[in-house]
């Protein structure tokens, strides 16, 4: 018994570390390549490094890396999250319409200022308004299922509305900036940003991840967690009221990045099993690693910038692919 | 242990129990029979919280059920149910051990959860599937591994919803024998409902023949099921024949 605690628990720790050394590896190699290179023996040891140096590296990459590492992070969380709170492994952590809603809210601060604090706090209340929605709709009935159709039909209406922001938009001006802001980028971030978000983030995720052993819980479904002593309802909306925050903070700084959310928690779930207290944790480094790399390629690997979101989509998809396709054989 | 009186309920406009009076004993197996839509579900999910009664009242250990919070009841009654939806691929240790959720101190299961968990395993004689996806074993395995779960909680009352259903000949008897084993050895008080007569026969202390939301009778097996009875509750005749002092039900 006790040796099959300790393998279980080596496999985790192991599974834990490869993906730290390789964000470290990551980030130093990030932080060094880009349109303006500097050596990477020089950002290791903090020497020689010229007054530009120090500018690109703190003022233009640093942010970025961070903001990749955290919403990386933060979407393959709240993607394991949904999955596991509504018993369906194809949900991802837009499933309660914030995508939608946060899209709406930004194209309509793209429309009338280009003040980007306005573009963000709008695409963060219209998130909020959407998943609240969403939650209003549904109440009428407890179900895990009535709470993915009404993030359906909710999404559904933002969708429609931001279609016709996009239409009357000016087409020369506008329509491309709300167009960008909706394949997602980390290229806006700041360093102020990231010093305000930062320390919430990772509460967050450490907050959320407490609770990867009571997902298992309501992963049984509403009636089996009942008679397991829990109560499904008040956990799910512990676990709706964090995910949301989580979710929506990410979107309106960073727009939509799809993907990440799906493919990492099952990347975690394939090397480590179905335990989601394990999954919820793993899916923080391995998440972050996984958007540090599609984001260091989005600025390095083609002349011009490639938004994050396409990149993850192109990606993505195939690897999901082959994932499925190893697990049924 | 528990007393259940003049309990109603009902879906929308359709009424499902309509008055039920049942007294359960310490250390019994009682065995709710009867057609589909006859309402032993819905007794049964009464009896773990998932629904409220909509009339009458339920106490168990006497206490009113309505007076217990959801983790409370739970550490009293446990419950397998007859349809499982197997989404994710957990381990058997994983599903056994989710089992500890009304007992934890935290939020997650200690070392002393985990040897309970391991404990029960090695009492169902399925310590070997431990580490096996339980999506990936078979239905008999799968029962036993629902009711290690139920056994890990710990309670004293325990609501098992048609366990042999879906299993083989084999798998059946195994299931039958292990609960009258766990009433024994474990003091455990059981309330299941069965399809088949002749398993109510063999393994009920009492039954309780029910009939769209009402009981016909109540008593010990081999007085409830005779001829007259399961005419009036299932429509159909049936003989009774008694080989080496055993009652035995076929339909004619």
């Amino acid at each position: 018994m006790g040796k099959f605690s300790s393998t279980q628990n080596r496999k985790f720790y192991l599974l834990l570390i490869v993906p730290v050394i390789f964000n470290i590896v990551l980030i130093l190699v990030s932080m060094s390549v880009g349109r303006y290179k500097v050596d990477i023996k020089n950002i290791l040891f903090l020497k020689n490094l010229t007054s530009i140096d120090r500018a690109v590296l703190i003022d233009v990459r640093l942010p970025r890396i961070m903001a990749a590492i955290l919403f990386g992070a933060t979407l393959s969380q709240t993607g394991a999250v949904y999955q596991g709170m509504f018993n369906n492994p194809l949900v991802s952590s837009y499933i309660l319409g914030v995508s939608s809603g946060a899209g709406f809210g930004a194209a309509v601060g793209i429309l009338f200022s280009s003040n980007i604090l306005l573009i963000e706090g709008l695409a963060f209340i219209f998130g909020i308004i959407a998943v609240i929605l969403t939650l209003t709709i549904s109440r009428a009935k407890s179900e895990s299922i009535s709470l993915v159709l009404s993030g359906f039909v909710v999404g559904s209406l933002f969708q429609s509305f931001l279609s016709f922001l996009k239409y009357v938009a000016d087409p020369y001006t506008k329509l491309p900036s709300i167009v960008f802001w909706l394949m997602g980028s980390l290229s806006q971030i700041t360093l102020k940003d990231i010093v305000i978000i930062a320390p919430i983030l990772v509460l967050l995720l450490v907050v959320v991840a407490l609770f990867g052993w009571k997902l298992n819980i309501l992963s049984f479904g509403d009636e089996e967690a009942v008679s397991l002593g829990e109560n499904p309802r008040l956990l799910k909306r512990v676990l709706i009221f964090l995910t949301t925050l989580q979710s929506v903070i990410v979107v309106s700084f960073a727009g939509v990045i799809g993907w990440v959310g799906l493919i990492i928690p099952h990347t975690v779930r394939f090397l480590v099993g179905y335990d989601n207290s394990k999954v919820l944790v793993l899916s923080i480094f391995f998440g972050s690693g996984f958007l540090l790399l599609i984001d260091t390629l989005s600025r390095t690997a083609f002349p011009v910038e490639i938004p994050i979101g396409i990149l993850t989509g192109i990606i993505g998809a195939p690897f999901f692919f082959v994932l499925i396709r190893r697990r049924h054989n | 242990m528990i007393k259940i009186s003049n309990l109603q309920f009902g879906y929308f406009d359709t009424e499902v129990l309509k008055g039920l009076n049942i007294e359960v004993k310490e250390d019994e197996i009682l065995v709710l029979l009867g057609p589909n839509g006859s309402g032993k579900t819905t007794l049964l999910k009464i009896l773990s919280k998932i629904l409220k009664p909509k009339f009458g009242e339920v106490s168990i250990l006497g206490k009113d059920i309505n007076k217990y919070s959801i983790s409370e009841l739970a550490r009293i009654v446990a419950s397998v149910p007859q349809i499982h939806k197997q989404t994710f691929p957990y381990t058997v240790l994983d599903i056994v051990l989710s089992g500890r959720n009304p007992q934890l101190e935290t939020l997650k299961p200690s070392k002393k959860d985990l040897e309970v968990a391991l404990k029960v395993l090695e009492e169902l004689s399925i310590l070997h599937l431990k580490d096996r996806p339980y999506t990936n074993i078979s239905g008999g395995e799968l029962r036993l591994v629902l009711i290690a779960r139920a056994l890990a909680q710990e309670a004293k009352i325990l609501l098992l919803d048609e366990p042999t259903a879906f299993l083989d000949f084999k798998n059946s008897n195994l299931i039958l024998n292990k609960i009258i084993e766990l009433r024994d050895k474990r003091h455990i008080t059981f309330i299941i409902t069965l399809h088949d007569p002749n398993e109510a026969l063999r393994i009920g202390d009492r039954v309780a023949l029910l009939k769209k939301g009402e009981i016909v009778d109540i008593g010990k097996p081999f007085e409830v099921i005779n001829e007259k009875n399961l005419r009036k509750v299932y429509n159909i005749d049936v003989e009774r024949v008694e080989i080496d002092g055993k009652v035995f039900i076929y339909a004619k």
